[in-house]
């Protein structure tokens, strides 16, 4: 039985690492807005 | 492989550094005292608790040994190094209970001191700075190597920048400047990073980096190589170790205000699962690409200059920039504050003022650039070795911290025989059966003194005592 890593799993894993990347990204950006607008940032 | 001339090396070196020092000046008019300036006045909120913590643990090592590692090990290499995050994870309930039981403590050696007594503290001391100028050295020497091959800047003259500038900027600003960048480097990091993996899925293509490592590098597509496995957990391990006991974020946990640090922590683990697989799999493409890779911890950089050209070398000079910044700031300030409160309040001058306390700080922080330097000058090692020779250190302070935090039966000599044999153990593995053993010993030893330690001879704890730790103005 083949140990190797799926293609496929290569590829939905590696997307998916860039996609949460991308989704972090935006979130930092939205929470620091938010807090800034309400003064709470430090 | 160079890719950018010296002079467009120089610019954008000149550009970040001249922004980095204008905003430490510009947020250290934020303190107004020394408790403000090695704290941030305690009030840090979400946004920039997160990206802080983040951003401190996206190290150049990240950026360049990530890559490494997966040219090295595959792809367990590159899903061992993100599982650095649990470290950040697990941390998360830590800090929340670090600032409930020291509401005016500054440093992890505060805790060791009061929790251990003072033969803990020094071991624990040893060890967190041999861990932090472990750290510096490589991160010095990361800028210096990664100057030269993308700009052809001499290794000595970059790694002297790049020092200088996160001096001088963490001297102007203290930890307001600290995690102010902090902020800025994190999201320019997550923003080159998903960038450069995008160019390389849809410029070389998943399927054709998949079969050229089919049939060149079978290796690195194995699940069951059992290297990369002891190293996945090794890491695990190893970044449990760095964070447990690191100063660097102890002093973030106290920073954050009350009720953000279990969130500040925990998003930022999850942020940061990733970072390492994106970075990461840009060397998987380095086969495809057919490069010749003449020094391991350049693959990255190789792969991303010879997709995108200049762009690719200006993005990753500022991706490595950000995160060299990022760490080395942290981590000047959080061992000066070790330093200046444990070393320098603690043993020299117990009735230091704010003032006095504050030049200390300076003082300090301009000698760990220095001796940072120095350390650097001869390129004695690879970056991922030289990280994982403090795993022996650091895994063996995992069971005395968390024991310590919250098992109140854990008793002194249980902490310093962990402590002690844990790191013998550690060394032992490194040099008998790889860098990739040092933490999993190391932790493993330690957890057995620990353990075994408290149930034989428990000891009980009064918690109330670390509410006695207070800032200098109040003993002054």
């Amino acid at each position: 039985m083949s140990t190797l890593v799926p293609e496929g799993l290569l590829t939905i894993a590696l997307w998916a690492a860039v996609a949460l990347s991308s989704v972090s990204t935006l979130f930092l950006l939205v929470v620091l807005v938010r807090e800034w607008k309400d003064g709470t940032l430090w | 492989m160079r890719t950018l001339d010296a002079s467009t090396g120089w610019i954008v070196l000149a550009f970040f550094s001249v922004a980095w020092v204008f905003l430490g000046w510009l947020w250290g008019k934020r303190a107004n005292s020394f408790d403000d300036r090695m704290l941030a006045g305690r009030n840090v909120g979400l946004a920039l608790g997160m990206a802080t913590a983040m951003a401190t643990w996206i190290t150049s090592n990240t950026t360049m040994a990530a890559p490494q590692l997966a040219y090295q090990l595959g792809v367990w290499g590159m899903v061992g190094y993100s599982l650095g995050a649990v470290g950040l994870i697990l941390f998360a309930p830590m800090a929340e209970r670090i600032k409930h039981l020291m509401p005016n403590g500054y440093t992890s050696g505060d805790f060791v001191r009061t929790r251990f007594g003072r033969p803990a503290w020094f071991v624990f001391l040893l060890i967190s700075f041999f861990y932090g100028l472990g750290w510096l050295v490589s991160m010095g020497m990361a800028g210096g190597v990664l100057l030269n091959a993308l700009t052809g800047i001499e290794y000595h003259v970059g790694m002297i920048v790049i020092t200088v500038v996160c001096v001088g900027y963490t001297l102007l600003g203290g930890l307001h400047a600290v995690i102010g960048t902090d902020y800025i480097q994190s999201v320019v990091i997550l923003i080159g990073l998903i960038v450069a993996a995008i160019a390389v899925y849809t410029q070389v293509g998943i399927g054709e980096i998949f079969t050229t490592l089919e049939t060149e590098r079978v290796g690195l597509l194995d699940m069951l190589a059992p290297a990369s496995i002891m190293f996945l957990f090794n890491n695990l391990l190893f970044g449990l170790g760095e964070i447990f006991h690191s100063n660097v974020w102890w002093s973030r946990a106290l920073a954050l205000r009350e009720g953000v640090g279990f969130k500040a922590y925990f998003l930022a683990g999850v942020a940061w699962l990733p970072v390492p697989v994106v970075a990461g799999s840009i060397a998987l493409a380095a086969p495809a690409l057919g490069l010749n890779i003449p020094a391991l911890d350049m693959v990255g950089p190789m792969v991303i200059g010879n997709l995108l050209g200049t762009t690719g070398a200006v993005l990753i000079l500022v991706i490595v920039f950000c995160s060299l910044a990022s760490s080395l700031d942290s981590l000047l300030a959080a061992t000066a504050d070790l330093l200046v409160e444990d070393v320098y309040r603690g043993l020299i001058a117990p009735t230091a003022s704010s003032a006095q306390l504050e030049r200390a700080s300076r003082m300090i922080i301009v000698a760990l650039g220095v001796l940072a330097i120095a350390l650097c000058w001869g390129r004695v090692t690879t970056l991922a070795e030289m990280i994982q020779f403090t795993g022996a250190f650091v895994g063996a302070t995992i069971w005395p911290i968390a024991a310590g935090l919250y098992w109140e039966k854990t008793n002194p000599n249980g902490a310093v025989a962990g402590m002690v044999l844990g790191i013998v153990a550690g060394l032992t593995a490194y040099f008998t059966v790889g860098f990739y053993t040092a933490a999993l010993a190391g932790a493993g030893v330690s957890m057995v003194c620990v353990v075994v330690s408290t149930l034989v001879a428990p000891r009980a704890f009064d918690w109330s005592e670390m509410q006695r730790l207070r800032a200098p103005e109040a003993t002054s």
